[in-house]
This record gives structure tokens, sequence and C-alpha cells, in this order.
């Protein structure tokens, strides 16, 4: 199965080790047009992006997770495609659940996210922590309690994406998809999906710093 | 006068004479600027130089001790720095942003350009 006019974007930071996998990975699921957004890596994660046969826009330096997401999705919309998926570049996602999103999104929702399961065992309990709380702060902000809103695996209606105003710069741009879109009357839909915890995925999820950062971002 | 007296207003002078220096050929607005702190530093120079003053400006502003006014008015000033300068940076910030995120856009249209005009050469060429 192949499918068209959706757009998979991929926002990399130093993730030399695992962009191409992800990439085949998506290829192989039948995702052809795929975005990576390098965003200022100082390793060669440029370098094997271009070795891979895939779209790539490159920041000169690294601005934030929330910017590499946005020039993706300006390029989406320039570029006329239906839908965007955002998946991370780390080797935390399956393909399948990718796919599992967009089937939902066909079926009339204009916003499916994959819904992790923290419950499972091997998750630490400060990441159980930092996501609750970037989820009652999210929910704080649009009036509506959403779980697993720092989830990066979404699939999004460009139609809806035209009408959102996205400011944030770092990783703060999860709940403020999630905040701009139940401002315009979309409840994100989740889909229970399983998430694959590498050293290196928790090393950089855990930080408890993270979830302030996205507390000072969304009040700053 | 106390040691105190003399190593701050040593500390003063030269901060002073730095800022006399970027006067020199700066244009209005950046001397308005350089001006805001020349008055900073002047008020603390007549503070440092005569402690009775600020025991002048603290009875009539019913505070009590003198140092008292001047550590008020310093963290107020030090806020109001301190916000403008957060100001600054978040609007840097966000030109620095805009600015990335067009290069990187502009570059995918230049490098789809060329690639277009790249296979239209050789079109031309066979």
């Amino acid at each position: 199965m192949v499918f068209a006019n959706i757009l998979v974007i991929i926002p990399v930071y130093n993730e030399q080790e695992h962009v191409a996998g992800v990439i085949s990975m998506l290829q192989g699921a039948g995702f052809v047009d795929i975005l990576a957004v390098n965003d200022g890596s100082s390793d060669n994660t440029s370098g094997v992006i271009s070795d891979v046969e895939v779209q790539s826009l490159n920041h000169w330096v690294n601005v934030g997770l929330g910017a590499g997401l946005r020039t993706g999705f300006e390029y989406a919309v320039a570029n006329g495609f239906d839908y965007v998926i955002t998946f991370d570049g780390d080797g935390q996602m399956r393909a399948e659940d990718a796919v599992k999103i967009f089937e939902e999104a066909q079926r009339g929702h204009d916003f499916v996210y994959g819904c992790r399961d923290f419950n499972i065992p091997g998750v630490p309990k400060v990441r159980k922590f930092t996501n609750l709380l970037a989820d009652l702060l999210t929910a704080m902000l649009s009036g509506r309690y959403v779980k697993d809103t720092q989830s990066g695996l979404r699939c999004i209606k460009v139609d809806l994406l035209k009408k959102f105003d996205l400011k944030s710069r770092g990783y703060s741009i999860s709940s403020e998809l999630i905040i701009q879109s139940i401002n315009h009357g979309v409840i994100p839909k989740p889909v229970k999906i399983d998430a694959i915890y590498t050293k290196e995925s928790l090393k950089k999820g855990q930080k408890i710093s993270n979830s302030f950062r996205v507390v000072k971002e969304l009040l700053g | 006068m106390s040691l105190f007296q003399l190593i701050a207003l040593f500390l003063l002078g030269w901060f002073g004479f730095r800022q006399f220096v970027k006067f020199k050929g700066a244009p209005a607005v950046k001397i308005l600027y350089q001006l805001r702190w020349f008055f900073i530093t002047l008020l603390a120079v007549l503070f440092v130089g005569d402690p009775g003053l600020s025991s002048f400006v603290a009875q009539k502003l019913g505070i009590g001790r003198g140092a008292d006014v001047v550590i008020y008015f310093a963290l107020i000033w030090l806020l109001y720095q301190n916000y403008n300068q957060t100001q600054e940076i978040e609007k840097l910030y966000d030109k620095l942003d805009k600015l990335v995120r067009q290069l990187a856009l502009k570059g995918n249209h230049a490098r789809s350009n060329n690639e277009e005009s790249n296979e239209s050469n050789k079109e031309t060429r066979n």
C-alpha cells in the first residue's frame, strides 16, 4: 500500500544513529513523501539524510523541536499536501502506528495522535510525572484534559493546520498543537500505540527540566 | 572617608570613565542611552560619597534606614533591567527562528529550481 498526499515530517537533531533506519522503516510501510527537518545538528545527521532518498530541509542553527515542525508544516501547506504526520527521529516509534493513526484520521478525525501507555514496566517514574505535569498544564490552558499531550506521533489534516497560529520554538509545540486544535473546535483523538524505549530516548525525554521548559514556554 | 567609600568611588569612577569614552562620536540615540547609565552612576556616586543623603531620602520616604532606600531602588532597577533584557532576548530569538526557517524553506526552493533548470538544460542538450 502506498500513501499519497501525506507528508511525514521527521524533525531531527543529532540523530545520525537512527534517522536512516526510521526513514527506511517509513518507506517500507508505504509512505512516499517523507521530509526530514535537520534542526542544526552538530553530528553527521545532515550527511546521513542526504545519502537516503528523502526530502530534507536544513536549519543552519539549532532552534528547537517546535521550529523544526513549523518549518515542516509550512512546507506541507506550500506543497498542497492533505495530511501531515509528525514522527520522531530517534527510533522510538513504529511505522505501523503511523499507518494506524492515518487510518483513524481518514475516518473523519482532523487531529489524531498516538497515545502511549506509561503504566507498562520499564517506564521511569520521573517520565510519568513530567508527562502528567505537561498534560495538566495543557488542560489548564485549553480547558480540556487530553492524555499524553507530549506524544510526537500525530496526524493532522492540513486544512486544520492552516488555521493554527503556532509560535513555539521548543518542546511546548506539542501542547500548543493540542491547545490550538481544541480552540478551533477539534478535540484530538487518541489512538493507543506502543512506544519503544531505548536508552537514548529515555535519556533525552526523561529530563524533568524539559517539563519546566514546556511550562515556561507556554506561560512565557 | 571610609575604605568602602574609597573602593566604591574608584569603581564607579572607572565605570563612569568607560561610559565617557563611549560618548565620543556616538550617534544621538546612543548618547541618550548612555546618559541613562551616566545618571545612575552619578546617583550611586552621590549616595556613596554622602551617606547622609540616603538617610535624608529615607526619612522623607518614610522607609527608615538610608541603606534600605538604596537596596529597594536597586532591586526595582535590577528587576526592570532584567525584564527588559529578557524581552529583548525573546525578540532576538523570534527573529532568529524566522530567519532560520525562511532560509531552510528558501534553500529548498532554490534547490528545486536548480534541479528543474538542470533537467531542462539536459533536455535542451538532448
